[in-house]
Formats: structure tokens, C-alpha cells, sequence
């Protein structure tokens, strides 16, 4: 009678916690109901693309997380967003190493995601994810996106969305190790990588006359 | 005492064990908090500089979630997939309550096609969907080196259309990124259960 009651109890138990779990993960990612969605399908970008095609790669610690602005001239929240009008957020990051192509002590990466100060919130599901005090290692282009309205200069966009981030872990050189979305590894390994495709020819071809 | 020791013990590891098996076997593909209402028409049109080819590929994308019938009817359609057979003239993402589908230079380095959908009292009201022109796309039997094949990419932003966030299975349509000259014109198992997992 007790050996039942027992596992009656460890079988309630297992069924109540796998549902739980089951639960809990389906719940992960909710996000506001109203927001405008953005949607990435990315290029696989594999390290020797991301260091052959990228204009400039850098060894750096997230300095300051701007707040979120609309691109629109009065940066103002658009009654009816068009003409890819689009919040954006700005990451001041401190360049600590230049691994390629030239570079100010600071710079400036955009991710065109976030929730200013009025206006619906922007869910970039593509976006790399940025937090204060982070040490990264960054593969960056020119924003050539229509979103960036004006053609600034002033800023950078990470290669291949969160592909051209990887955020570095771990107390000592050695035992450093890199982890991005999709893979982690150590970091010797990755700038060794970068080292021997920096140089090489871009990979991706341009289609320029755009045909579709 | 010993015995009792040794119960709480073994609930523990039961109840951690559990937890995570429950996790683990939940399931790869991600849901939006929000989609369109069931018994939608998306209708669409597309641009106008787009080529016959392209237009096919598109329509063979859409064909894909308006025929169940070729997945055994391992779902029930929810959301039609219309050609309005008219064309737009859009290059930039406008909400007016039509969904385009257009091209337009997007960079390369950025992503290959992009969705962009809107929201009202929890319902998706619009999308659009713009293919980067900077990468070269194929609408051909067999994707040629440095091409991205258009109806597999298509096929993954109606996914989003509907409300299918990424997957983590690799063998779904919704996974995030892809290769050149990869081809994928059907839907796997997991993309039909986040179809039907949707609350429609």
C-alpha cells in the first residue's frame, strides 16, 4: 500500500514538473502584442566570410546603450509609419583592438530595433543584442539599408545581423572563449580565423543591376 | 529518518529531471504572440519590376501552406494565400492596409528578405515583404553557385507572414539563416506543427 502511495507520488510529481517544463519553454519569448515585427532571413555567414566581407573588425567593450529615436526628421513618432520610417537604437562602443581596416577609439553600431520615447515599440528578430560593459568582438559594414535615410556615415551595422557579434567570455587569454548565436568557441581560435581570411577577396558577389 | 532523506532526495532529482525533459521535448519551432485571424485572405501583390519567373516562384512558396492536401492534410488551412495578380510600385514599407511584396537594395552583409508586419488589438493587419536585390536570386530548378533560391526564401517570410517566429530545428523552413544555392520548397514536419500549434 505505502510502495503505491510512493509512486502514485513520484509519478504526479514527474507528470506536474514535465508539464511545467513543458509550459515554461512554449511561454519563453512572448512579446507586446502590437508592435511592428521585423523579420530577418539571413545569409549563413561562416567566420571566413564575415572577415573577408566586413570593412572592419574590432575588439571592443559596449561603452553606452543610446536611447531609442525614430528616424524621421523630427524624429517623432509617424501617425502611419512609410517610406521605411523605423526606430533605431545606437551602441557607443570603446575600440580597445583594430583588427582590421582603420578605426576611431569609439564607434558608433545601429541596430534599427527598440521602443522610444512615443510610437509602437520595433522588434528586430535579426538584430544583434547589445548590454553596457560587454566585451565584443565585431565584424562591421557601412549601413546601406534604406533605413538609414539620410546615407550617415557616422555608424556602423554588424555583418549577417547577431552572426557578426560574438561576446567574449572568460577570466584569462587562454581560456577565453567567443559564444555569438550559434556557436561558441575559443578565442585564439576565432582570431586566428579572422587572420588567415581578412585579406581575402569578398565572397559575396553584388548583384548590381538588381535583377529579380 | 534515513528513508525519508532519501524520498525528498529522489522527488528532487524527479522533479529537475522532469522539468527539463518537458523543456527539451516541447519543440523547436516559435510562435508571435500575434497572427491574423483565422479564415484571412492574405491578399498581396507584387512589384512590378519583378520578373514572370519571380512572380512563379512566389506562388509556389504560397501554394505551399494553401495545400494541406500535400501534407496529408497534417494541417487545416487557416490563412489563404490570394495573388491579386496586380502589381505595386512600392519601394519602401508603407502601412496602408495592402501587403506588397517588393524589391529593393537592402545591402549586402544585411538580410535576404525582410517581413515586416503590423499589429492592431492583438491581430496581424499588414504585411510586406521586401527581397534584397543586392544578393542574386534564382527561380531555377537547380540554384547556381552564389544564388539564393527564391520560392525557399519566400517560403520561409509567408511563414513569418503567418505568425512562425525561427526555429531551432535545422531542417525547418522557419530556421534563421540560409546558404547559397540551399533549396528547400516544402515545409517540414515542424513548420506544419507551429501551423497548427498557432491559436488561431
Amino acid at each position: 500500500m505505502r510502495n503505491k502511495k510512493t509512486s502514485f507520488l513520484f509519478l504526479s510529481t514527474a507528470i506536474i514538473m514535465g508539464t511545467i517544463g513543458f509550459l515554461g519553454y512554449n511561454a519563453l519569448g512572448t512579446s507586446p502584442k502590437d508592435a511592428i515585427f521585423i523579420h530577418q532571413s539571413l545569409p549563413k555567414l561562416d567566420t571566413s566570410i564575415l572577415s573577408s566581407d566586413s570593412d572592419l573588425i574590432v575588439r571592443g567593450q559596449v561603452k553606452e546603450i543610446m536611447d531609442a529615436e525614430w528616424n524621421t526628421i523630427d524624429k517623432k513618432a509617424p501617425i502611419e509609419p512609410s517610406g521605411f520610417d523605423v526606430v533605431y537604437t545606437d551602441v557607443k562602443v570603446g575600440v580597445k583592438e583594430v583588427i582590421k581596416g582603420s578605426s576611431d577609439n569609439e564607434i558608433v553600431v545601429r541596430v534599427y530595433a527598440g521602443k522610444a520615447s512615443e510610437g509602437v515599440e520595433v522588434i528586430n528578430d535579426g538584430e544583434s543584442s547589445f548590454e553596457n560593459g560587454e566585451e565584443i568582438i565585431l565584424f562591421l559594414i557601412p549601413d546601406r539599408t534604406p533605413f538609414n535615410k539620410e546615407n550617415e556615415h557616422g555608424h556602423y551595422r554588424v555583418m549577417g545581423g547577431y552572426q557578426g557579434k560574438y561576446l567574449i567570455e572568460g577570466q584569462t587569454g587562454l581560456s577565453k572563449q567567443v559564444t555569438n548565436q550559434f556557436e561558441n568557441k575559443n578565442l585564439n581560435y576565432l582570431l586566428q580565423e579572422i587572420e588567415n581570411s581578412k585579406y581575402k577577396p569578398k565572397q559575396i558577389i553584388e548583384n548590381i543591376e538588381g535583377k529579380l | 529518518m534515513k528513508q525519508k532523506k532519501l524520498f525528498f532526495i529522489s522527488i528532487g532529482i524527479i522533479s529537475v529531471t522532469s522539468l527539463m525533459i518537458g523543456g527539451l521535448t516541447a519543440h523547436a519551432y516559435n510562435l508571435f504572440s500575434n497572427h491574423w485571424k483565422a479564415s484571412t485572405n492574405f491578399n498581396y501583390s507584387v512589384g512590378s519590376d519583378i520578373s514572370a519567373a519571380g512572380v512563379t516562384s512566389i506562388t509556389i512558396a504560397d501554394n505551399q501552406y494553401n495545400n494541406p492536401g500535400w501534407y496529408n492534410n497534417a494541417f487545416t488551412r487557416k490563412v489563404y494565400f490570394q495573388n491579386l495578380n496586380s502589381s505595386n510600385s512600392i519601394k519602401a514599407y508603407t502601412q496602408n492596409y495592402k501587403n506588397e511584396i517588393f524589391k529593393t537594395n537592402y545591402g549586402t552583409g544585411e538580410s535576404l528578405m525582410v517581413t515586416q508586419r503590423w499589429n492592431s488589438g492583438g491581430n496581424t493587419v499588414e504585411a510586406d515583404v521586401l527581397i534584397n536585390t543586392s544578393y542574386y536570386w534564382s527561380n531555377e530548378s537547380v540554384c547556381p553557385p552564389g544564388n539564393y533560391d527564391l520560392s525557399t526564401v519566400m517560403l520561409h517570410e509567408f511563414g513569418h507572414v503567418l505568425g512562425l517566429d525561427h526555429s531551432e530545428n535545422t531542417k525547418a523552413i522557419m530556421r534563421p539563416t540560409f546558404k547559397a544555392t540551399e533549396m528547400q520548397r516544402t515545409l517540414d514536419k515542424d513548420d506544419i506543427n507551429g501551423y497548427n500549434a498557432i491559436n488561431w
